[in-house]
Formats: structure tokens, sequence, C-alpha cells
């Protein structure tokens, strides 16, 4: 299954969060997250947000218990 | 566990700069390797250099050139007349309708649509798909890109 990822780009503040990752593990998301976020500039802050990394299956599993 | 970044938007790159103003409206576009001299209203050549211009034709009104500056760090400043931040006979589109002139929100807007352009050029470099963007109510973009598989 393909994996995608959804970009939220803020009018006001500038800043450009990713805010959606489906299907997708955290060593893959940064092959394409990494080159973008250099890309941009600056990198503002970190936030530990785990769900946006899981893989839809893990999404599931975690649902269903 | 990932990291989950926000990233604060430095325009740098070129392509992304051009492809935004583009988006604005401003489809004559001067590019320079190295810096010229802005024009003002009187066609006066102005103390500031730029190495992209908009010519005051193409900016709209009385106005004088907008220019955007490489510094040494490879950002770009934007060169706005005090004037034109007020220009309400800025150029228009679908995009910068409203508009009343080249002010902050003006500036926001075009490091909006930079950044855009920058996700999906990178993106599309990387051999993933761009699905699309969609604007919200609040006028935030969201950029969509998928892998091949």
């Amino acid at each position: 299954m393909a994996a995608s990822f959804t970009w939220k780009i803020n009018i006001e503040t500038g800043d450009v969060e990713l805010v959606k990752v489906e299907n997708c593990t955290g060593e893959m998301c940064k092959t394409l997250t990494a080159p973008i976020e250099s890309a941009l500039g600056i990198v503002e802050d970190f936030k530990e947000l785990p769900e946006f990394f899981q893989t839809s299956e893990e999404q599931k599993q975690e649902t269903e218990s | 566990m990932s990291h989950y970044v926000r990233v604060r938007t430095k325009i740098r790159k070129k392509a992304a700069l051009l492809k935004a103003l583009a988006d604005m409206g401003f489809k004559k576009v001067e590019v320079y390797d190295k810096p010229v001299s802005l024009m003002g209203y009187q066609d006066d050549y102005r103390e500031d250099q730029a190495h992209i211009v908009l010519r005051k034709s193409e900016v709209g009104g009385l106005s004088n050139d907008i220019g955007f500056l490489q510094l040494e760090d490879g950002t770009f400043e934007a060169i706005i007349s005090e004037y034109d931040r007020n220009n309400s006979a800025c150029r228009k589109n679908e995009l910068t309708q409203g508009m009343s002139g080249y002010n902050e929100k003006w500036e926001k807007l075009l490091t909006a649509r930079y950044s855009k352009h920058v996700i999906e050029d990178e993106a599309r470099a990387q051999g993933y798909y761009i699905q699309g963007s969609t604007v919200d109510e609040d006028g935030n973009i969201y950029v969509k890109v998928e892998s091949s598989y």
C-alpha cells in the first residue's frame, strides 16, 4: 500500500507541519521528510507525536485493543 | 517513536520563489546572477539592489520596483518600498484578491506558496507523486504526496 504524507502550511505563522502520515514507518518516513525539512529552512521545535508515524496496521490494532 | 518537526520557512530556493511569484500573478520576473539597481516611480535608480526584480510596470499604480536580494547565507530578502506596502493598485488575481498592498499579509502568502512549491519539488525529486493541495477556510494550505508503490 502506498505511503502518503500531508503537510500543512500555516498562512499566519508560516510554519510547515507534517500533519498526517499513512502506511509508513519512522525510518522510511525520514527519507522523504528530512530533505523537505532541510529545504524549507529552520527547524523550529521538536515534539513527540508518535501517532503520525504509525502504520495503518498499528493504528488499527490500537483501535481494536 | 519519531520526531515530529515544525519548520519555519526561509526563502532560499530561487526556482520555488519564482513559482510562488507566478502564483501571485507575476509572469514577467527579471532574474540576475549579480544584483542590479531597483528603479523608483520616476525612473530614478535607487541604492537598493536585487537578484530578482519585479519591475514597477508589473507592480501596479505609481509604484517602485520590488526586489529580492539573495544574502550571503543564501536566503532571499524582500525589498519593498513603503509606498508599495500600501499600494492598493497591487497586482491581483484569484489568490491575491482583497490585498491592500505588498504588505505583511502579501509576504505571508508568498512564503506559503513558496513552501508549497518546495514540498512539491522535493517530493518529486524523491520519486513521490503530488496527490494535490487544498486550502482551508483560514487560508492554510495542505499538500498531500504519495509514494509510487
